[in-house]
């Protein structure tokens, strides 16, 4: 077990090399010209450019740049940004907390409401329950983000002038729940549909039956004896689902003014600041990998079955 | 001297599907004594599990519903109880073991986990306490080291070493009725033996009144000291199981013990019975085994027998019991 973890951990690495890499080659391929002029404009004095061309060492060849580039990475420089001139690493940890508060919260409503509407529905199969349930969750699925995030704020805040329509609030929880909600719904909506038909798997099967026939009450059978079982594909979505939004929800931070990566990437592309997109992206794909190696990991703790070896 | 332990009275299971109503168990009734052994029998069905699922009050509803009858156990019907007393039954006083016993573990927790849950559940035995008891069921099961077992989980286990942590579990609260659903089916011939010996063993230490399903006849005739023969979701013959052997009197039972394969016999080949079991949402108005019944006459298709008592303690549900005589039939060919 500890060398699986060790060894996943250590494939971490050439995934990142690659993912750098790729990100590196693209600015190249996608934008050819001087990313310094695109980046700083038309009319951009040509002695700044020069100065800063030369700062980030743009003269120098592709390979000692691509090679500086990716040493910078492990020395945990990931270039600085051609708008602010702030280190990349230093714009990206900054912003990092408004996005993991985000991406925990939607996560955690979308397992609170998911889990419990995918297992009532899987119990209750082809009940009213369950078909309010899934149309419920069908909508959540089909309904952009922003538009869900529209209407909370027009009834939550604009209406009944509950909750605040956006912005951070330095960090307090009101200004938290529309946003988590406009996001957790669409993820809940995607883990009550996997929780139901991964339920509706196990629900059936003989050892639910002895868990019943043992005597034990039907809440123990469901939750003890058939969630654990059902788990596995849930876990999987709800990993994936929180390393995307580890990377920044784009959308949603948008609607409701959040100061997260999702807006910073955006930025970065509308103003071509290509270390910052860099970092970003990078960013984003370390946190997906690292999600899905702990996802990974949970396998072996909720199936007994699954050997690391 | 014995008394009963449960009565089955009347006992009608239905189930209530799309394309119909399935009468799966209907009319079935038979006792239990203390520390008998009752056998079930018929062919795939024939509402054997429907019947055993009745019991424990376990029939998967909707579509399935208890529609009439009583179980009598000691001295309650279970069919009126609340669903809060029939749960301190089930797995304490009346156990159930299943068929299949590579899916009737859970897989995700250890063996002593799953036997442990038991017993803390209806005998209050706190972990350790209970995964001592663990250790003892599973030595007396005959699993070989029970300390190291007891942390493993099902699947490092064969088939007959999980029937026989099944039957561990099954004993563990020390119940007065075990249901074994064709406890050995799923498994191989020597591995069958074995089980069927140990429940027998432990049926004479714990003095349990076992029900045994099966659809093979000759699993009965070791262990069971009478015999219902179910088919059609009814009762076609019971009685005791000497006597079932030696005299059955319906053609059904005849062809059942036919087709006992026999090791030592001359021939040794299976002679299943011909035909197959009617569609349940369809029975015939008449004898329910009669496209099937090589003596079925006008009668026996217009009109369905009652069940008889022919002989002390002998039912048959046969038009024409008295006139055949299926001794030969059996014995001989
Ligand atoms: N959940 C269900 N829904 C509909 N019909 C059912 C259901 N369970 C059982 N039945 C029907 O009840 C009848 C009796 O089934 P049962 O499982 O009791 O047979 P059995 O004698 O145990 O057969 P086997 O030897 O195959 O286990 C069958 O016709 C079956 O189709
Ligand atoms: S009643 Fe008729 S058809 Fe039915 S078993 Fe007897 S003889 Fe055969
Ligand atoms: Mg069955």
């Amino acid at each position: 077990m500890l060398g699986y973890i060790l060894r996943k951990t250590l494939m971490v690495v050439p995934i990142l090399i690659g993912i750098a890499t790729i990100t590196f080659l693209l600015n190249f391929v996608f934008v050819p010209g001087d990313p310094v002029r695109i980046s700083m404009g038309q009319h951009a004095d040509p002695e700044t450019i020069e100065m800063i061309r030369a700062e980030m060492g743009l003269d120098d060849p592709l390979i000692v740049q691509y090679g500086r580039f990716i040493g910078g990475l492990f020395k945990g420089d990931f270039g600085k940004s051609f708008t602010t001139r702030q280190p990349v690493l230093d714009m990206v940890l900054e912003r990092f907390p408004a996005t993991a508060k985000l991406a925990l919260a939607a996560t955690i409503i979308s397992i609170v409401l998911g889990v419990s509407a995918g297992i009532v529905s899987a119990v209750k199969s082809n009940s009213f329950l369950d078909y309010f349930f899934m149309t419920f969750s069908m909508l959540g699925i089909s309904m952009p983000v922003y538009w869900l995030g529209l209407v909370l704020i027009v009834v939550f805040s604009l209406n009944l002038d509950l909750l605040p329509a956006g912005g951070y609030g330095s960090g307090s929880l009101r200004y938290l729940i529309l946003p988590a909600f406009a996001l957790g719904f669409r993820q809940a909506a995607k883990v009550a549909r996997m929780t139901r038909s991964s339920m509706l798997e196990v629900i059936d099967k003989d050892y639910v039956k002895t868990a019943r026939a043992k005597g034990l009450s039907e809440q123990i059978v469901v939750i003890k004896h058939a969630l654990k079982n059902a788990l596995i594909p849930v876990i999987t979505v709800i990993g994936t689902q929180l390393g995307y939004l580890l990377g920044g929800a784009v959308l949603t931070e948008s609607v409701f003014s959040w100061p997260g990566l999702g807006r910073l990437a955006v930025n970065a592309v509308l103003k071509r600041d290509f270390p910052l997109i860099q970092g970003t992206v990078i960013f984003l794909a370390a946190c997906f990998v690292l999600v899905n190696l702990l996802v990974d990991l949970s396998y072996g703790l909720l199936d007994p079955r699954i050997r690391y070896d | 001297m014995s008394s009963t332990l449960l009565e089955v009275k009347d006992l009608q299971t239905y189930f209530f599907t799309d394309r119909g109503t399935v009468k799966a168990v209907d009319g079935v009734s038979f006792d239990v004594e203390k520390g008998e052994t009752l056998g079930i029998v018929g062919e795939s069905g024939s509402g054997k599990s429907v019947t055993a699922a009745s019991i424990m009050q376990l029939v998967p509803s909707p579509p399935g519903d208890i529609v009439g009858g009583e179980i009598n156990f000691k001295d309650e019907n279970l069919l009126d109880l609340k669903m809060k007393r029939i749960r301190k039954i089930r797995g304490n006083e009346i156990s159930m073991i299943f068929q299949e016993p590579m899916t009737s573990l859970n897989p995700v927790y250890t063996i002593g986990e799953q036997i442990s849950e038991v017993l803390r559940l209806h005998q209050g035995l706190n972990k350790d306490e209970a995964l001592e008891k663990s250790i003892d069921m599973l030595e007396k099961v005959g699993i070989p080291s029970p300390e190291e077992r007891v942390h493993e989980h099902p699947h490092q286990l064969s088939g007959g070493m999980r029937q026989r942590v099944m039957i561990a579990m099954a004993l563990a609260c020390n119940p007065e009725l075990l249901i074994a659903d064709e406890p050995t089916t799923a498994l191989d011939v020597t591995i069958q033996a074995q089980i069927l010996e140990l429940m027998d063993e432990l049926r004479d230490e714990f003095n349990t009144s076992i029900i045994l399903i099966t659809h093979n006849l000759g699993v009965i005739a070791e262990v069971a000291d009478k015999v219902a023969v179910m088919y059609g979701g009814r009762i076609v013959e019971q009685t005791d199981t000497v006597t079932l052997y030696k005299d059955p009197e319906h053609p059904y039972t005849a062809g059942l013990i036919k087709s006992i394969p026999k090791i030592e016999g001359s021939e040794g080949k299976l002679k299943p019975i011909k035909g197959t079991v009617p569609d349940p949402l369809n029975f015939p108005n008449g004898c329910k085994f009669a496209n099937r019944c090589n003596y079925a006459e006008e009668k026996c298709w217009a009109e369905e027998p009652d069940l008889e008592e022919v002989k002390p303690d002998h039912y048959v549900r046969c038009w024409r019991w008295k006139e055949l005589d299926l001794k030969n039939e059996s014995e001989v060919k």
